[in-house]
């Protein structure tokens, strides 16, 4: 039995079978596709986003705005 | 010229007349098949010796199925917008609760806060005001209510500023009964926030809050 | 009557007959596993289904949890 018939005999022969499978494989497309997309955009914009400028402004980095606890 | 004329006249008169004569079984329109004339040219050299028909019709599922996948996930996402939508947004969130620290009310005074736009009467409560806000007689009062009913702890009353009548803020520490009272049509409140005298039906009203960190701090919402 | 027929019509209730369901059940369960497939596609957004069933799953629910630091969430 070749590649194709294996596929399309689990696969898509009962179609309770074909639209369990279209849903389940939607659940998971959805979610690693908003994954995929969070995590080029948080590579793309590295360094500007808060989680990254965060430490930056705790560390001293605004000297107008705090007045206390700063030597 | 002029037989063609006449030709072309013939049909006018008479739509019919020149129709031939077909059996009745070639005007039927079921399973024409069964009558066709046409025969299916033979492509045996076309196709290919180990042809799968597996693999067009994995081919041909895999299509229809991942259009049903990116429609279904597309579905759900338009849902999911308009729902959300309906929800809060996060300036709204961020406005919905309001923290008071309550150790900087000194007994007997009162602080008013902005809450969502609308003023929050605070009032730190002695103990001969806890005293004459519970013997109240409930018959004297227009809309009954118990002082333990409004207050979660008897020294801090919490209470919106709107006066009930037509949405004045009433004045503090002010009116015939020692509470508040309302100048725009002479609403008297009591040390409790009930209406006692005047043309507002129903006592002030009392928004959710809570008490932290050992009542050092009041977070209204 | 030939044994086909009769196959069909003993014992029904209605359409409905033991023979019957029993040899369409397994259908039914794959049916139901789709069923189920498509509300995990619809409550995927739903914060309550999230912190109930997804997050639970095995490396993959690691998409909900939410890693934001207490001090930056609006409440």
């Amino acid at each position: 039995m070749s590649y194709y018939s294996t596929i399309y005999k689990t696969l898509f022969k009962r179609n309770s079978v074909f639209v369990g499978t279209v849903f389940f494989s939607a659940f998971v497309f959805q979610t690693s596709f908003d994954s995929a997309v969070t995590s080029w955009y948080e590579n793309h914009n590295k360094g500007k986003l808060w989680k990254d400028v965060k430490f930056k402004l705790q560390n001293g980095g605004d000297d107008d705005e705090d007045e206390d606890d700063d030597e | 010229m002029l037989s063609l004329r006449n030709s072309m006249r013939a049909p006018l008169r008479s739509p019919f007349r020149n129709l031939p004569k077909i059996p009745s079984r070639f005007i039927s329109s079921s399973s024409i098949t069964a009558k066709s004339t046409y025969r299916t040219p033979d492509f045996g050299e076309c196709i290919q010796e180990d042809r799968n028909p597996d693999k067009s019709r994995t081919f041909a599922y895999f299509m229809v199925g991942s259009l049903g996948l990116l429609s279904s996930a597309g579905a759900k996402s338009t849902v999911e917008t308009f729902v959300s939508s309906m929800s809060a947004s996060a300036d709204i969130l961020a406005m919905a609760k309001v923290e008071v620290s309550l150790a900087a009310i000194p007994e007997g005074k009162n602080v008013v806060v902005k809450w969502q736009g609308k003023p929050v009467f605070i009032r730190h409560r002695t103990d001969s005001e806890i005293q004459e806000a519970n013997s109240v007689d409930m018959s004297a009062l227009k809309d009954p209510q118990q002082d333990s009913d409004r207050v979660k702890d008897p020294k801090w009353l919490v209470m919106l500023g709107i006066c009930t009548h037509l949405g004045c803020v009433p004045i503090g520490e002010a009116g015939d009964f020692g509470g508040w009272f309302c100048p725009c049509h002479g609403s008297h409140y009591d040390i409790s926030g009930r209406i006692r005298k005047g043309p507002a039906p129903l006592n002030l009203e009392i928004p959710a809050y809570e008490f932290e960190d050992d009542e050092s701090k009041l977070i209204v919402g | 009557m030939v044994s086909y027929i009769s196959q069909l019509t003993s014992k029904s209730a209605g359409r409905f007959n033991f023979k019957g369901m029993a040899a369409i059940a397994p259908d039914l369960f794959l049916w139901g596993g789709a069923w189920a497939a498509s509300l995990m596609v619809f409550t995927e957004g739903w914060p309550r289904f999230q912190s109930t069933l997804y997050e639970k799953i095995p490396y993959f629910g690691q998409h909900w949890v939410d890693n934001t630091p207490a001090e930056d969430k609006p409440n």
